[in-house]
């Protein structure tokens, strides 16, 4: 009963190493933080839980009418429907993890000024709650697939490309709200970056498009939005389409971007309940 | 030997603040040092921005200090605002393991003291229903029955007590009692209410300026600071006072006993002279003036109001004079202090806590010879006693 755990508390603050350590000695916490976001999300509303069927079809056709039917981009003679939601279902989760846990510490001020918790833990379940809808696009994908007798053995690919735009999201999402703790004026261009961040990545269209339109020589330059890289093998693997080398890169800069994102988001909690 | 549950060594703590538009450094915490008892209850107290918050947010690990440490043995809770992290769309028994959680419980512990939980906050029949719909009592109890039902080494307490309603605020006491008496729990306990601290603390650490002024017995350190604090009242008449709280506009420029070379005694008439003035208001009515009479234990005894007493002073000019007047004074023999009040038009003016300090001697106020029989200072209530059978 009694722990003879000794802390100390300095200046210094706490490490990575420390906080991811804390981070894994709290599964409660943020499961606690995860479910409530769930109970909340959809509190008060008629239709509920459909809601997180209906936002995908809904983007879906979106992207249908407007990439399909009126720019009628090819996409590697895929079926469009399976083409764009292998990569809306992608883009989703990584748009909710990274705006949500950029935002987060701002919108949980109040609480992290009362009382301490492993902060690492309120980012973490974000990425967590992002799997709900993350599973309900993928059992559509997984549908459509069938459908188009496209065989699912490529999906075994799948919890590497998810597990990567985790990376990838928490990484930038962490390095925004350290930097939003002394300037907000980042919460208000994240909307417009991902919007435009969007039109960037081949959900819609095949890597090929952007390729061509920027060129041989500067082709890499695709890459460096981590999610076109993963996109590009997770549909070489499903689809049995060719896909660069270069792509690959994408897939180790997102280890790469997680570490920064922890390196800026440790050394601001020293100083989080002072500023926010 | 005693075991040491906390040692602060050296602690200094700076924060950046911006006055006037320039940058300045605030000291809160300028090198605290002590050892923190462990299975004790230890009382932090001082005036407001004395440290002692600061210190708690170090303890909690909130804050991280400017200089110095602190060495922590066995796992610490805070409770430094209870109901921490309560959504209004969740239902009690949701909010019960969320806030759980976030305190630091593992599912499991509060699955085993749920029931606990529940029956110490009184709201089992509302345990499944969101608690906005909660009254602001049920929400507090609520919340303060998950941190209470906590099982820390070290639980920091910051204020808790200052909700709920009596009977519910002795029911924390005992509990935070419970936790070091039978658990052998440390605790660190922040208040401003003296007969909380003397009731409940092994030791008192006194914090003034961000340094330690006193540490020890409950009884002499909260004596010692209380008597600093009168000495800061007394010195001031009302009319100097600068650290006034309130909208501004009017002021009490008067607050003093009638005859004030002799002793106030229980039973014996008296009288309050009080004088205001109203500066920055076009149209003067309703001047209400409300003095709150505490005991040297700072615990709240009654309130002096002409609204009350029903005579409102509607009509009058934007200078004047007043009297409160007793034909018995129903104060038994102790030390008192007044927290003086200012309402016109509806707006509270002006505010002066510890306006007027003063003691009342022994008297008989039920004119039978006999006084009140406990010796904490206390009033007088006329009664009145018929024998039917």
């Amino acid at each position: 009963m009694k722990s003879n755990t000794k802390t100390v508390i300095t200046s210094k603050g706490s490490s990575i190493g420390n906080s991811l350590l804390e981070l894994w000695r709290s599964p409660a916490l943020i499961r606690a933080f995860a479910s409530r976001d769930l109970n909340v999300r959809y509190a008060q509303t008629y239709l509920g839980f459909i809601w997180s069927v209906i936002q995908p079809l809904f983007g879906l056709s979106t992207l249908f009418i407007l990439f399909n039917k009126i720019a009628g981009i090819p996409t590697d003679g895929i079926p469009f429907l399976a083409f764009a939601l292998s990569g809306l279902i992608f883009w989703n989760y990584f748009n909710y993890v990274l705006s949500q846990s950029a935002g987060a510490m701002v919108a949980m001020q109040a609480m992290v000024k009362k009382i301490y918790l492993p902060r690492l833990s309120i980012p973490t379940a974000k990425a967590l709650v992002g799997l709900v809808d993350y599973a309900v696009g993928l059992l559509m994908l997984i549908a459509i697939c069938i459908y188009y007798n496209i065989s699912l053995v490529g999906m075994l690919i799948l919890p590497v490309i998810l597990i990567c735009t985790a990376m990838a999201a928490l990484g930038i999402g962490l390095t925004i709200s350290a930097i939003s703790l002394r300037y907000r004026d980042v919460q208000q261009i994240i909307p417009f970056a991902l919007q435009l961040l969007f039109f960037l990545t081949p959900v819609a269209y095949p890597t090929a498009l952007l390729s061509s339109l920027i060129g041989e020589n500067w082709k890499w330059m695709v890459y460096l939005n981590p999610i076109a890289g993963m996109l590009e093998i997770f549909r070489g693997f499903l689809f049995e389409t060719p896909y660069s080398t270069l792509a690959w890169g994408s897939l180790i800069l997102t280890p790469m971007l997680l570490l920064i994102g922890l390196w800026s988001f440790v050394r601001a909690d020293k100083k989080m309940a002072d500023i926010v | 030997m005693e075991e040491i549950g906390i040692h602060i060594k050296n602690l200094a703590k700076e924060y950046e603040i911006s006055k006037e538009g320039r940058k300045q450094k605030f000291q809160a915490l300028r090198g605290v040092s002590c050892k923190i008892k462990r299975g004790k209850i230890t009382g932090i107290i001082g005036s407001n921005g004395s440290g002692k918050s600061t210190m708690l947010k170090i303890l909690s690990r909130i804050t991280y200090p400017t200089s110095g440490s602190v060495e922590i043995i066995g796992n610490v809770a805070s409770l430094l605002e209870v109901g921490t992290g309560f959504h209004p769309e969740l239902s009690g028994r949701q909010n019960i393991f969320l806030n759980g959680s976030i305190l630091g419980m593992s599912r499991a512990e509060i699955k085993s003291k749920f029931d606990d939980i529940v029956s110490f906050s009184g709201v089992a029949d509302f345990i499944d229903t969101p608690v906005k719909h909660y009254s602001s009592g049920m929400y507090v109890r609520l919340a303060f029955s998950v941190a209470a039902n906590l099982t820390p080494d070290i639980l920091l307490v910051d204020e808790v007590l200052a909700v709920g309603d009596a009977t519910f605020q002795q029911k924390c006491l005992d509990k935070m009692n419970d936790a070091s008496m039978k658990d052998h729990r440390t605790v660190v306990f922040v208040s401003h209410n003296m007969s909380a601290v003397r009731q409940l603390c092994d030791e008192v650490i006194w914090l003034k300026n961000g340094q330690i002024v006193q540490i020890g017995n409950p009884d002499e350190v909260t004596a010692a600071y209380l008597q600093s604090m009168d000495i800061l009242s007394k010195e001031q008449p009302i009319n100097l006072r600068t650290d006034r709280k309130g909208a501004g506009g009017a002021k009490i420029t008067k607050l003093q006993w009638q005859n004030q070379d002799e002793l106030l005694q229980s039973g014996l008439p008296a009288a309050i002279d009080i004088e205001y003035e109203v500066t920055e208001m076009q149209k003067v009515a309703n001047v209400n003036f409300r003095l709150n009479v505490f005991n040297d234990n700072g615990e709240y005894l009654t309130s002096l109001s002409n609204q009350i007493a029903n005579v409102p002073f509607q009509q009058v000019a934007a200078k004047g004079s007043c009297v409160c007047s007793f034909d018995r004074l129903p104060l038994a023999e102790g030390s008192y202090y007044i927290t003086a009040n200012l309402f016109v038009n509806g707006i509270k003016c002006d505010r002066v806590e510890r306006a007027l300090s003063f003691k009342v001697i022994q008297g008989d106020y039920y004119g039978s010879g006999l006084t009140n029989f406990k010796d904490s200072p206390g009033i007088y209530i006329d009664q009145d006693w018929k024998y039917l059978n």
